[in-house]
């Protein structure tokens, strides 16, 4: 069987970037400091190379060139005029890859590391495969050379353990490579209720994500999940570590400031990996809150480097980054430009997320999922109309009946947060109804009017074309019942917080506009005839909102 | 932790409130025309609902429960009226004139077990406020009552309840015959040393009249 090359590349120390600053409607001015650039590359540089060629169990086919992978991924990281790498150990041998020696030499890899600026390398060149843990949720797997593959999960190293073992590294650009997959074919092998499973499904498998392990990343895969990752006869190693080797020596260095970072490694090897496949393997990458470029695995910042463009988001993923007119790169990735001010384009087919004029400056790095949210709209505007009212059914005949109503609501996005939102609303209702406290009596008739006014603070999903969002809400609602008959006149009001949560959810129908609707549910406490009651109260809305 | 939530929500800022009791009972009024002293309105089933209607014959009930209910007007010793009405929340219903329908007669006549003596007692229409007591010779009760049916209590001292039922036609005549025995039906735990016994039966230590 062929092997199958998973990379995953964990960096960490969110250091160095350019801060993108914008004006709407003007020039983008992106700036980096001198200092800021001078600590991104700064620290010593560690890197622990793993090759299992073989298993002692016979299921596994050898591989052919692990070790020559490590071999040659050494001699670069080694290499004085490119690595420069302060310490570079190679596992090889069986004796060295067993579960317990990985675990081993990751914990000496992490101990080795005293600043936040040193840069930490972990590689691996292995088998990779899923199994159940313990608790019968599906985990990737290391095939160490101990493994035995009728019992994967007590005797494979599961891959988390990798980024973990790292974590008590001070690094905080921790890099941590595995040319590993996980497909059932290529470079791992599954149990077969594993591989059954994994046939009978179209979609995902639901695996827990690489990052819940180690925040502090880059997740840079040699091929998308269950996408086959290979070894080449003619590139006598792995084909993506071929290409990240070719990176390593000078070939990926984009901006041309004399270092190769992770991400512009990845990148030139990402392309020509999905090129010599056919487009069979599709490397690709992640990046997360706290790791970020620039991590520099080979070479020195000489000079300011060309300005650089880039974006490894999954929502970008597919768009074409356009400057000038001229198309550089397909995303996930980057480009590199000169100085200086230009038209930056996201699109995709006719669809464009992103025109705006940007000022880079040299040596700026720019992530272009930043950019563009900035250029996004950032909150809604909603004419809502709906219903409220009580939820059981004692209420709603002697209290208050369902109501139609309303309103406006106001969402904030990005509030602080990413994901955080904050819902403003306003709605009000009223009519005309009767109070039944008897079946057989004709109901009590009245009229009333309300207000709720309420606040959320929501977390929000975003896809293409749909956001959904949900959190804790807190409202004022205010009823007033109004009463003319032959033995009663008068108003009785009463005013109750209603602390609750949100439920919602928009499609964009255009950047602009969108359909939203929601589900409020909330308590309130309410006095009748002097005694106070805990009562469930909600509400469904639909309404069409303008994004500004 | 269920209690802390009902102590958070019970400290919530919530004020006014509302007020139900008004919406569960409503008025009802009307005018009888020939009316004498024993005139009266009641609600069948809520005897404590009376009233008696003023020299005109007007009267209102106030407090009326909603739905359906029945109003038993006695207007005079010959006259009166059973009437159904749909009561609703806070709204007065108005009977205008009511008018009278003969009334039925209902004789009860009581006796007691084992020559024991009748002493007072009385008979009630149960769901009525309607009471009499027993008298004459033949301890009789009678009620001059609209059309309908009706449940007679019997209570004398010294003797167990007794009730009897009927029903009665529009100015109908109704008889019924009641005879009661001492308390648990064992004679001799009060007894004629309560009622005393029959003319000629004297009353024995074990308490029976012979």
């Amino acid at each position: 069987m062929r092997l199958a090359t998973l990379l995953v590349v964990g960096v960490a120390a969110a250091v160095g970037c350019a801060h993108p600053t914008g004006e709407k409607g003007g020039l983008v001015t992106v700036r980096a400091s001198a200092d800021e650039v001078q600590k991104a590359f700064s620290g010593r540089r560690f890197a622990l190379l793993i090759g299992i060629p073989k298993s002692r169990d016979e299921h596994w086919q050898p591989l052919r060139y692990a070790t020559k992978d490590v071999e040659d991924l050494g001699a670069v990281l080694q290499d004085p005029l490119r690595g420069r790498f302060a310490h570079v150990e190679s596992l090889i041998t069986p004796e060295d890859t067993t579960r317990d020696a990985v675990r081993a030499a990751v914990a000496r890899l992490a101990a080795l590391a005293t600043q936040p600026e040193d840069v930490v390398v972990l590689y691996v060149s292995a088998h990779g495969t899923l199994a159940r843990d313990a608790r019968g949720e599906l985990e990737r797997y290391l095939v160490t050379s101990d493994a035995d593959f009728h019992h994967v999960s007590q005797t494979g190293l599961p891959i988390d353990a990798l980024s973990k073992g790292l974590e008590a590294s001070r690094s905080r650009r921790r890099v941590v490579v595995l040319a590993t997959c996980h497909s059932g074919s290529g470079k791992s092998l599954l149990p077969e209720d594993v591989a059954a499973e994994l046939a009978s499904r179209k979609g995902g498998v639901g695996l827990r994500p690489l990052e819940e392990a180690s925040r502090a990343s880059i997740v840079l895969s040699a091929s998308d999940f269950l996408e086959t990752a290979r070894e080449d006869e003619t590139l006598q190693n792995d084909v993506y570590t071929h290409w990240l080797i070719e990176a390593l020596t000078g070939g990926g260095d984009r901006n041309g400031d004399g270092a190769v970072t992770a991400t512009e490694a990845h990148d030139y090897a990402r392309r020509r990996t999905w090129v010599f496949s056919q487009g069979r393997q599709r490397p690709s990458a992640e990046l997360f809150e706290v790791g970020a470029d620039p991590v520099v695995l080979t070479g020195d910042v000489r000079r300011g480097g060309q300005p650089e463009l880039y974006s490894y988001v999954p929502r970008l993923d597919g768009f074409t980054l356009r400057v000038d007119g001229i198309e550089r790169a397909e995303l996930p990735g980057g480009a590199a430009v000169g100085a200086g001010a230009h038209r930056v384009e996201l699109t995709k087919g006719d669809e464009v997320l992103f025109s705006e004029d940007v000022d880079l400056d040299v040596g700026a790095r720019v992530d272009l999922d930043g950019l563009a949210r900035k250029k996004e709209p950032f909150f809604a505007m909603t004419a809502t109309g709906g219903a409220f009212g009580f939820l059981d059914a004692t209420s709603r005949q002697q209290v208050l009946p369902i109501s139609p109503a309303v309103g406006v609501s106001v969402r904030f996005e990005r509030v602080l947060l990413k994901r955080l939102s904050v819902e403003l609303d306003l709605s009000g209702f009223g009519g005309q109804g009767g109070l039944t406290f008897n079946p057989t009596s004709p109901a009590v008739p009245f009229a009333w009017s309300s207000v709720l006014a309420g606040v959320s603070l929501a977390y929000q999903w975003d896809w293409r074309w749909v956001s959904v969002w949900f959190g804790p809400r807190v409202a004022g609602l205010w009823v007033q019942r109004s009463f003319s008959l032959d033995a009663y006149q008068g108003t009785q009001s009463a005013f109750s917080f209603t602390p609750g949560v949100l439920l919602g959810g928009a499609l964009h129908l255009t950047p602009r506009w969108e359909l939203s609707v929601g589900l409020q549910g909330s308590v309130v406490v309410v006095a009748v005839d002097g005694v106070s009651q805990t009562l469930g109260f909600a509400g469904a809305w639909a309404g069409v909102g303008y994004r500004f | 932790m269920k209690r802390l939530l009902l102590i958070a929500l019970c400290a919530l800022p919530a004020c006014g409130g509302f007020e139900n009791e008004p919406f569960k009972t409503g008025i009802v009024r009307g005018q009888l025309s020939g009316v004498d002293a024993t005139a009266l309105i009641s609600v069948v089933d809520h005897e404590e609902l009376v009233t008696r209607p003023d020299a005109e014959g007007r009267f209102e009930l106030a407090g009326v429960p909603l739905g359906n209910v029945e109003l038993l007007a006695i207007i005079n010793a010959r006259q009166s009226r059973r009437l159904a009405v749909t009561v609703a929340g806070a709204t007065v219903v108005e009977l205008g004139a009511v008018e009278a329908k003969p009334s039925a007669k209902f004789e009860i006549y009581v006796s007691a077990a084992g020559g024991l003596r009748l002493t007072g007692g009385t008979v009630s229409l149960v769901g009525t406020p309607l009471r009499v007591n027993i008298r004459g010779s033949e301890n009789e009760a009678e009620f001059y009552v609209p059309g309908g049916c009706y449940t007679a209590l019997v209570q004398v001292p010294g003797l167990a309840e007794a009730t009897t039922s009927g029903c009665i036609g529009d100015s109908g005549f109704f008889e019924r015959r009641v005879e009661l025995s001492p308390p648990d039906g064992s004679p001799g735990q009060e007894g004629c040393a309560v009622t005393g016994c029959l003319t000629g039966l004297t009353c024995q230590v074990d308490r029976t009249c012979r």
